[in-house]
């Protein structure tokens, strides 16, 4: 059976580039938590962000008559 | 090396009203893991007059709304087409201040030529959203054998709505085709969203670990497909998203979770109008829904974490939840149904991995042509991903 599993040298190979791109600059935490925090489960039992990504990229510059 | 991408929604978006109108009661379908309650089904449709009231006022009203988007809502909308059509076309034959975003979510297997006219038509100007979950094997299984009904439509959806994801719904049925199905998505090259269901399709003891076990199969199989094919973004929350506060220190992300903001706009940017003019939180609060009535205390306030165990839980912020099933199931929508924790935590796994296979061909060379914000963006995920690695969820 197929597992999700992170082996040695994975974790290890992610150490090691984690180290060589220095420390977070900017604190951008606060926007990250705020946002899309439904992950698009709701689309499933809701439609308040089904629309969401429609409406920002497609429609937004269409005005109703 | 493109990461995995999710949607996020900015302070803007979320001041938009979204105003769901159940248009019709009836379904042709019966789902298995729908929602409504099937006696609850057959109440007629809504009046014509009653949703010009509802929308007049919506949109004439001074709420700080400048958008509101409108979405007809069933049963299944498309059973009741003649009305939608006269509503439409009243409603775009006259002038508003507010700028409004229709739409129909269908099960998509009603289209009759007339139908696809008259959508092609408006298509600027309203969008129209399928469901479709999957692989034929497993649409047929909970959606009433109607995959050769719906298939045919999937080129006029892709045509004139290719943003707006189709959804695609899994329960434990289903849960062993997840990967043909996705798979099976991406190659028809449909935008597509969803996962696992809220409700408790697990159960207890041997049947939840086999479940589990499952789905964690499926998700080591779409992450070879995925790894494979890095233009392609996987769906959420099936992929769940990876928090990119987790590696943060604990007392950050306490403060963090208490400042985050409300799950979903239940009660705050959403109303939804049943068939008889009734407004609910939303969609989910519907009788038909929940068989409770409203509840009498402020709905979706969720001001604290509950249960226990989701307090202590750094993926809080992340993890899906409904208002309208927690009212359901615990009687406040602050009360968080859990069935789905364990699946969303593997679903979290899944994405981790996925995140560390593609952050891990990052070179050094391309690391340095990214702008100071990317850059950023590639060390808080690689915090997550070693946070989770490390310390597990």
């Amino acid at each position: 059976m197929k597992k999700i599993i992170f082996d040695d040298e994975l974790r290890n190979s992610l150490k090691n580039l984690r180290e060589k791109l220095g420390p977070v600059m900017t604190d951008e935490s606060k926007s990250q938590i705020a946002g899309g925090a439904c992950g698009g489960l709701c689309k499933i039992t809701c439609s308040y962000h089904c629309r969401a990504d429609i409406l920002s990229s497609e429609i937004t510059s269409v005005e109703p008559n | 090396m493109p990461l995995l991408k999710f949607k996020k929604y900015s302070e803007e978006e979320s001041r938009r009203l979204s105003v769901s109108i159940i248009v019709t009661r009836n379904c042709n379908l019966n789902c298995s893991y729908c929602y409504e309650k099937k006696s609850e089904r057959n109440n007629g449709q809504i009046n014509f007059n009653v949703v010009q009231d509802t929308i007049t006022y919506y949109m004439e009203r001074d709420d700080g709304n400048e958008k509101i988007s409108i979405e007809f809502f069933g049963g299944e909308p498309l059973l009741a087409f003649p009305l939608i059509k006269e509503i439409v076309e009243w409603f775009y034959s006259r002038t508003w201040e507010k700028k409004a975003f229709l739409g129909i979510q269908t099960n998509g297997t009603l289209l009759t030529k007339e139908m696809k006219e008259w959508l092609a038509k408006y298509s600027k100007i309203m969008t129209v959203g399928f469901s479709i979950d999957g692989c034929k094997e497993a649409h047929d299984l909970n959606r009433n054998n109607s995959y050769d009904l719906v298939y045919p439509n999937i080129p006029f959806f892709r045509k004139y709505w290719p943003h707006q994801p189709a959804k695609i719904t899994i329960n434990d049925k289903t849960i062993h085709y997840i990967a043909k199905s996705v798979i099976h998505l991406e190659n028809l090259k449909l935008n597509f969203n969803g996962g696992l269901v809220l409700e408790d399709i697990w159960g207890y003891g041997e049947r939840k670990k086999k479940l589990l076990e499952i789905y964690e199969e499926q998700l080591a199989l779409l992450l070879n497909f995925y790894e494979k094919r890095p233009q392609l973004y996987p769906p959420s929350p099936l992929f769940a998203q990876l928090p990119e506060y987790l590696g943060r220190p604990v007392s950050e992300i306490e403060q963090l979770k208490k400042e985050s903001v409300r799950f979903c706009g239940a009660g705050h940017e959403m109303v939804t109008i049943d068939v008889d003019g009734t407004r609910y939180p939303c969609h989910r609060f519907l009788p038909l829904c929940t068989g409770r009535s409203l509840p009498d205390s402020p709905v979706n306030r969720q001001t604290g974490w509950k249960p226990g165990k989701c307090s202590g839980c750094k993926l809080i912020a992340s993890c899906p939840t409904c208002a309208g099933f927690n009212y359901q199931v615990n009687g406040d929508t602050a009360i968080r149904t859990t069935y789905h924790c364990e699946a969303f935590k593997l679903g979290v796994m899944a994405s981790c991995k996925l995140e560390a296979l593609r952050l891990n061909q990052l070179s050094e060379s391309e690391f340095a042509n990214f702008s100071e914000e990317e850059k950023n963006n590639r060390r808080r995920r690689l915090d997550a991903v070693i946070d989770i690695i490390e310390n597990g969820i």
